[in-house]
């Protein structure tokens, strides 16, 4: 069966091991209140339905030779966001994503970041757009002159409640996850996890009938860009010591007021 | 600085639109004042404000920012702003530490963002001066209006229903068509059946018909026959008319959300859907 068959790994990324949890908690709103908020919706609108392909909105991204992940699925994150709040797509910049965490995580070269890094950027510090600060084919974290950073985002606080996470997933939020990858979840779907491997940080959005989908940052890996994971699966992911969950939501997102179209 | 507070709270309310989105502790509100400018020496003296023989008074509208942390101590708070919809930031006259002075006529988006620890952020909208002058009438009357329901009838809250049944030809055949693919273009912005964008950045996505709605509305309109040349014509004027009423609605409003687009693309197919109703 194809899903038995382990799917390449490619460049990894999350400095798992330098995590800022403190950070996560004192950077991000209660997880509860957050979908509180997402949950406030208006009358005279459809259900949002999450059992669909996300990539009719944008290509899959590819960090390709560089330890991105982190900075990838921050920016995805953003994308998603962005089209949740104004039904227009941007591309938001993979390099500032990266580049502007490992600043803020105090890492030098190209050896990852971390969600906690990440949340810095999208909440504290703003993200541009990929047209700005392109992504480069090499590590260089140069930053452009005269930039500007006009994207914000909200955060939850990092959770490990497994029920949490689905519930948010059921909504049509996004979780960016920082996970020990290894061959249990490199797979077309994900029965069992079993922790440990590398760190690497991918987006957890919509779902595939019961099982929720994953967007990984390696192009149109297993054919689409994505794998899936069953319910069962992901609570492993979320309860296992050491990964880390953080739930994001297009409310309160700061940008700037697109043009008419 | 309180007799400056005190002078400006002499006014009379003006129009102050406020669109706040906010949460924890941290707390903005937006009173709207007159005040008067080219006073030289101003004193009060009982009801009277007493001033210099050289003074030239002026009025003027404004509306002041006055922001609150409550119990909470930031060790930042930033408070900017921008006119919309041409982002051009605005400028805030600093009052004291938690009062800003907004005098630049039109309609503003205030962000007040707090940290350190953790972080909190209020936005409100801030209009000064009047209310933006409705556009004029169009010079052309509209093609003729059908028969039916009167334009009281007809939703209008985005200012394009109503462009939509009156420039509508007589034509209930084609307009409860064009109304389904104006309700199918909402709905793939909640996913229904699939994801869709309004507009892309990546110019290639933006002209397929799987990916955006506006490229599967032209598709899906130009798949519809028209075989009376002079109504295909009509309906050729009545999507320019409408596209004009989506921009302008836009520009009102500042800008559009993804709600706003799924009510204003229904707004247009329940007004073609009274086309040629009794």
């Amino acid at each position: 069966m194809s899903e038995v068959r382990e799917l390449p790994t490619y460049k990894l990324g999350y400095a798992i091991e330098q995590e800022n949890r403190p950070a996560l908690m004192a950077g991000g709103m209660e997880p509860r209140e957050l979908l509180a908020r997402a949950a406030r919706g208006l009358a005279d609108v459809p259900k949002f339905n999450v059992d669909t392909h996300p990539f009719t909105l944008f290509d899959p991204l590819d960090q390709e030779q560089q330890g991105a992940c982190q900075g990838h699925a921050l920016a995805l994150i953003f994308a998603i966001c962005y089209w949740l709040c104004t039904g227009q797509v941007l591309h938001f910049s993979r390099a500032a994503a990266y580049y502007l965490s490992q600043r803020r995580d105090g890492i030098r070269g190209d050896n990852g970041s971390t969600l906690s890094g990440g949340q810095w950027v999208a909440t504290v510090h703003g993200l541009c757009l990929e047209e700005h600060w392109p992504y480069p084919d090499r590590y260089d974290p140069t930053e452009p002159r005269g930039i500007q950073y006009p994207f914000k985002l909200v955060s939850a606080q990092p959770t490990d409640d497994p029920g949490l996470v689905r519930e948010a997933l059921d909504m049509g939020l996004m979780v960016q996850d920082g996970i020990g990858w290894n061959g249990s979840v490199s797979r077309t779907l994900v029965t069992n996890y079993v922790g440990g491997g590398g760190g690497h940080s991918t987006v957890l959005w919509t779902k595939k009938g019961p099982n929720y989908r994953r967007l990984n940052s390696w192009g149109m890996w297993d054919g689409d860009g994505c794998n899936e994971n069953t319910p069962e699966a992901l609570d492993q992911q979320v309860r296992w010591r050491g990964n880390t969950h953080v739930i994001y939501a297009p409310e309160q997102m700061i940008y700037p007021a697109p043009l008419p179209v | 600085m309180s007799k400056l507070i005190s002078l400006m709270a002499v006014a009379l309310l003006c129009m102050v639109g406020c669109d706040p989105c906010c949460y924890a502790q941290l707390k903005v509100d937006v009173t709207p004042i007159k005040l008067i400018t080219g006073l030289t020496n101003p004193t009060l003296a009982g009801p009277y404000v007493l001033i210099d023989d050289k003074s030239t008074p002026q009025t003027a509208t404004g509306a002041i920012v006055s922001v609150s942390t409550g119990a909470k101590q930031y060790g930042t708070v930033r408070v900017q702003g921008e006119t919309i919809p041409t982002l051009e930031p605005v400028e805030l006259t600093r009052i004291d530490s938690n009062n800003y002075l907004v005098l630049t006529p039109g309609v503003h988006r205030i962000e007040v963002f707090a940290s350190d620890p953790g972080f909190d952020m209020v936005r409100v909208r801030v209009t000064v001066g009047a209310a933006p002058t409705p556009n004029p009438p169009t010079p052309n009357p509209p093609t003729p209006t059908p028969p039916g329901p009167g334009p009281s009838d007809i939703g209008n809250a985005y200012n394009i229903g109503l462009a939509a049944y009156q420039n509508a030809p007589a034509d209930p055949g084609h307009a409860k068509a064009y109304a389904k693919i104006y309700r199918d273009a909402a709905n793939f912005l909640y996913g229904i059946p699939s994801y869709k964008f309004i507009v892309s950045d990546n110019e290639a996505h933006a002209r397929d018909p799987n990916r955006s709605v506006t490229a599967w509305l032209d598709r899906e309109m130009a798949l519809i026959k028209c075989v009376d040349q002079a109504k295909c014509a009509q309906w050729g004027t009545w999507r320019t008319k409408v596209a004009a009423a989506f921009v302008d609605s836009q520009k009102a409003r500042g800008s559009y959300t993804r709600e706003d687009w799924f009510q204003a693309f229904n707004e247009v197919a329940a007004a073609l859907e009274k086309v040629g109703k009794q």
